[in-house]
C-alpha cells in the first residue's frame, strides 16, 4: 500500500479513506480464508488411528583403555523406537535394538513391547516387556544414550546381559498413576511378572525371562514418588522389589530390593542419586546383604554440561547368585564428563571412568562419543 | 489537518501494540473450569495431569516464533524451546504420553478449535477472547486484572 503522500496531485480525504477502507476488507477477507484452512485441517486430523510414529535413537563411541580391552571403536546400539496410538485410550510402544556383541556379530533384541491403556489419569496399565520401575534411571532412561547425560548407564544399573545387578527388565504386567495428593505430586506403581533369572552366562540363557519362567511364582514390585508442586524439578521415591529366585533352576532365594531415589533437574542443574539394599535369603544358607549407590551432577553452561558421578557396588562373595554370574565383589567407578550439545538432535561426549575393582588395579578409559537421536 | 490525525492516530496505535498484553487460557464455554492455579496448568501443559473435575483436556501448543507460545514457554513450562522439545521426546520414549501437544497455526484457529471442543484448551491473547471460549482465571485472577501472571 503506498504511502500518502504531500503533493498537488493526491486523491482526496475521501477518495483515500475509501481505498485505505476496501484494503482492510480484502485483507480480513483473505486472513479468516487462511485461518479456517488451517483449523480445518487441524481438527481432521485428530481422531483418526492408528496414528504411528518413528524415532531412531543410537551413538558411536571410541574407547581409549588402559588396563582393559584394546583401544576401540564401537558401534553402539541402533535403537528403533515405535510409538502408535490406536484409540483414544490405547497405543502400543515398542523398542527394538540392534547390537553387537563381544564376537562382533549382530543381535536383535526386542527390549520393549508394551500394550497400554490409559483408563484415566490414576490409573493406566501397561501390559508387556517394560523397564522395571526401580529408581529414576532406569524408569527414565532407556537404549538411547542421547537422552542420558552421561556416556551410559551407571555400572550396577546397567543391562542384565551387561553387567547389571537389577531386574532392569520385567515381563508382565504393570499398574501406575497420579495419587490424588495436591501439590505433593504422589504417583505410584504396582507391578508382577516373571521372576529375574541367575543363570550360568556359559548357557547362553538370555537372563530376562520372555517367555518361561522356572517357578509359579511371580516377582512383584512397588514404588511411591512424588514431585511436589512447590519445588519444580524435585522428584523423591522409594519402592520395594520382591522375587524368589531360582540360581540356575535350583536352590530357592528370596531377593528384596529396597531402593529409594532423590532427583533435582532444571534447566541449569542435574543432580540424581539413587540407594538400593539387596538381600538374597536362600533356603539352604545364611542371608546375605548387598548395597549399590550412585550420584550424578551436572551444570548446564550454554550447550556444555559437563559431570561427575560416583558409583559404588559392594556385593558379599558369598552370595551365591551373584558369584553365578561373576558380579560378587567392592566395584566404584569415578566418572568425569563433559556433554556438548552441538545440534538440537545429537551431542559429543567425553567422558573418563576410573574403576576400581577389589583385588585388582585400577583401570582407566577414556570415552569420546557421538550420540544422537533421528 | 485529516492526513495529521489520520498520521498520529497511525502512529498511536503502533505504540499500543508495544503494551505487555495478557495471555489468556481458554476453554470452551460450558466446560467446569473456572480457576486453575499455576502449578495445575503447568501439570496440564505437561501433561503429567490430563483431567480436571471429570473433563479431560488435550493442550493445544502456536507454532514456533509466536510471542504467545514464547510466554507459556516461559512461565507455564519454565523452558526454552529445546528443553520443550526434549522433554516431550522424553515422555513418548519413556511411554508417559502418546505424543506432545498439537501444534496449531494462529491464535484465531485455536479460538475455533477451543471453542467447538470441551475437550481442549489453549491460550491466545487476552484481547482476542470473544464469546466463543471461557478464559480461565489463574490463582483466581482473571486476564486484565492486577496480578494475573501470564503477560507477554
Amino acid at each position: 500500500m503506498a504511502i500518502p503522500s504531500f503533493g498537488a496531485d493526491t486523491p482526496t480525504d475521501a477518495e483515500l479513506i475509501r481505498q485505505l477502507a476496501a484494503r482492510v476488507d480484502q485483507l480480513e477477507k483473505e486472513l479468516k480464508e487462511v485461518q479456517g484452512a488451517a483449523s480445518s485441517s487441524a481438527d481432521a486430523t485428530e481422531n483418526t488411528y492408528p496414528k504411528i510414529r518413528f524415532n531412531g535413537f543410537a551413538d558411536i563411541t571410541y574407547h581409549a583403555t588402559h588396563r582393559g580391552d584394546p583401544s576401540h571403536f564401537e558401534l553402539g546400539e541402533f535403537d528403533l523406537f515405535i510409538n502408535s496410538r490406536i484409540s483414544e485410550k490405547a497405543g502400543i510402544l515398542a523398542e527394538t535394538v540392534v547390537a553387537a556383541d563381544g564376537t562382533n556379530n549382530f543381535g536383535v533384541d526386542i527390549e520393549r513391547l508394551i500394550f497400554q491403556y490409559n483408563i484415566s489419569d490414576a490409573f493406566k496399565l501397561d501390559v508387556g516387556r517394560f523397564h522395571t520401575a526401580l529408581g529414576y534411571y532406569n524408569n527414565t532412561y532407556h537404549h538411547g544414550t542421547w537422552f542420558q547425560t552421561a556416556t551410559g548407564r551407571p555400572d550396577f544399573v546397567n543391562y542384565e546381559d551387561s553387567g547389571g545387578i537389577l531386574p532392569v527388565h520385567t515381563v508382565g504386567i504393570s499398574l501406575h498413576g497420579a495419587i490424588p495428593s495436591g501439590t505433593l505430586g504422589l504417583s505410584y506403581f504396582a507391578e508382577v511378572g516373571n521372576s529375574h533369572q541367575f543363570r550360568n552366562p556359559n548357557l547362553g540363557v538370555n537372563p530376562v525371562a520372555n517367555v518361561a519362567d522356572v517357578s509359579n511364582s511371580k516377582a512383584v514390585n512397588v514404588a511411591l514418588l512424588s514431585r511436589p508442586a512447590g519445588v519444580p524439578g524435585l522428584q523423591f521415591g522409594a519402592g520395594l522389589y520382591h522375587d524368589n529366585l531360582h540360581p540356575d533352576a535350583q536352590i530357592g532365594t528370596v531377593e528384596n530390593i529396597l531402593n529409594g531415589h532423590v532427583v533435582f533437574k532444571d534447566a541449569h542443574w542435574e543432580f540424581i542419586s539413587e540407594v538400593y539394599k539387596i538381600s538374597h535369603a536362600p533356603d539352604n544358607g545364611p542371608t546375605t546383604t548387598s548395597t549399590a549407590w550412585f550420584a550424578q551432577v551436572a551444570h548446564q553452561f550454554g550447550k556444555l554440561r559437563p559431570y561427575v558421578r560416583y558409583t559404588s557396588t559392594d556385593i558379599p562373595l558369598t552370595d551365591a547368585a551373584y558369584a553365578l554370574v561373576d558380579l560378587a565383589g567392592k566395584r566404584h567407578t569415578v566418572s568425569y564428563g563433559v556433554r556438548w550439545d552441538f545440534t538440537d538432535y545429537a551431542s559429543y561426549k567425553m567422558q573418563l571412568d576410573q574403576k576400581t575393582v577389589t583385588g585388582l588395579p585400577v583401570s582407566s578409559d577414556l570415552i569420546f562419543q557421538l550420540a544422537f537421536t533421528f | 489537518m485529516t492526513r495529521f490525525l489520520f498520521i498520529t492516530l497511525f502512529a498511536l496505535a503502533s505504540l499500543s501494540s508495544a503494551r505487555a498484553e495478557d495471555l489468556a487460557i481458554i476453554v470452551a464455554p460450558g466446560v467446569a473450569i473456572d480457576n486453575l492455579s499455576l502449578s495445575e496448568l503447568r501439570a496440564i501443559f505437561l501433561m503429567e495431569k490430563t483431567t480436571i473435575n471429570d473433563t479431560k483436556l488435550t493442550v493445544l501448543m502456536r507454532e514456533k516464533g509466536a510471542p504467545e507460545r514464547t510466554e507459556t514457554l516461559k512461565d507455564v513450562y519454565q523452558m526454552t524451546d529445546g528443553a520443550y522439545e526434549g522433554y516431550f521426546l522424553q515422555a513418548v520414549f519413556t511411554g508417559k504420553i502418546s505424543s506432545a501437544p498439537r501444534m496449531i497455526p494462529s491464535g484465531a484457529a485455536i479460538r475455533k478449535i477451543v471453542g467447538g471442543n470441551p475437550g481442549m484448551i489453549g491460550y491466545i491473547a487476552a484481547s482476542a477472547v470473544d464469546a466463543s471460549v471461557k478464559a480461565v482465571k489463574i490463582d483466581g485472577h482473571a486476564p486484565g486484572e492486577a496480578g494475573y501472571p501470564l503477560k507477554y
